[in-house]
């Protein structure tokens, strides 16, 4: 153990090994993949494709880590925020990106002008995931959980600015494009936490 | 010239470096199992063992055995009287560096 003790460096460092496998990311990739690949098969069942993905998406993660992470590094369960309060967080969040939507919308003056709305839903999914990854970020205090945000919130831009409002495929556009660095990300944090981290094979317990 | 107030021992108990970054990870986390602690704190298994049980009887830690899938795994959990212990232990710390300056 180094002599350099601090206990809120443990506790920081004990966070981020709760994301060192890389699966989340893998997963977050997996599920922007199936919304935006439902946006373009059929987007009146993104609903549906969502609540499966609320029901069964966190088991199936669960025993993907009881497979590799477990075995590995040990077995750990994050500590739960306070729903209420993490609910109360992200409505706050969504409901300011919207005003801000509405106030980017409103400056332009085409608030009764539909195609601006569609131009606009980009830059609100891109305000709204960049949200969930700023808290991830402040969470795990990895600097790819911040690249990512910033990274939506980038997309997102460029995507209201670069788009003309025909159709509201951009927002699928934005989806794919946080997936495919997500999706890197997440498999390079995983060959790295294979290579690193042998299976304990035998078992190790008190 | 006025009298100090009596120095303050902190809590015997914590301020061993071992138990100490054992109730730190445990403060991040919900639950974990030994393996987890073993990796996280880079203790000795008997180092470890000897500490969770130090810990476990002082009413700091809560200990289950639990299934993981199939493989049986004993799981650590930090109680409130652990929050506690750890809360003031790094309040009372605190305290002493504010005082050395």
């Amino acid at each position: 153990m180094s002599n350099d003790f601090s206990t809120e460096r443990i506790e920081q460092r004990t966070r981020a090994a709760v994301y060192r496998d890389g699966l989340l990311e893998l997963f977050a990739a997996a599920v922007l993949l199936i919304i935006a690949g439902m946006w373009f098969i059929s987007p009146a069942l993104i609903g549906v494709a969502a609540a499966l993905i609320v029901i069964f998406g966190w088991r199936v993660l669960e025993r993907v880590k009881i497979r590799i992470t477990y075995p590995r590094i040990g077995y750990f369960q994050e500590r739960a925020e306070d729903p209420g309060t993490t609910a109360r967080g992200m409505l706050v969040f969504i409901g300011g990106a919207i005003i801000l939507m509405v106030g980017v919308i409103a400056l332009s003056g085409g608030l009764t002008d539909v195609a601006e709305w569609r131009r606009a839903a980009p830059l609100l999914s891109g305000i709204s995931l960049t949200g969930g990854f700023w808290y991830l970020a402040d969470r795990s205090g990895l600097i790819r959980h911040r690249f990512v945000a910033v990274y939506s919130v980038v997309t997102g831009i460029l995507l209201w600015v670069f788009t003309s409002g025909e159709t509201y495929l951009p927002v699928a556009w934005h989806l794919l494009g946080l997936a495919t660095p997500l999706a890197a990300i997440g498999t390079w944090a995983l060959i790295r936490f294979l290579r690193t981290n042998p299976t304990r094979y035998g078992v190790v317990d008190g | 010239m006025a009298e100090l107030p009596p120095p303050i021992e902190p809590d015997r108990l914590v301020h061993e470096p071992g138990r100490l970054a054992v109730l730190a990870v445990l403060n991040a986390v919900e639950q974990a199992d030994f393996l987890f602690l073993l990796d996280q704190t880079g203790l000795t298994k008997g180092n470890l063992s000897s500490h969770t049980a130090k810990l476990e009887a002082a009413g700091y830690v809560d200990v289950e055995k639990a299934f993981v899938g199939k493989i049986p795994r004993t799981v650590y959990r930090l109680t409130e009287a652990g929050q506690q212990a750890l809360a003031a232990y790094r309040d009372h710390m605190a305290g002493v560096f504010d005082a050395i300056g």
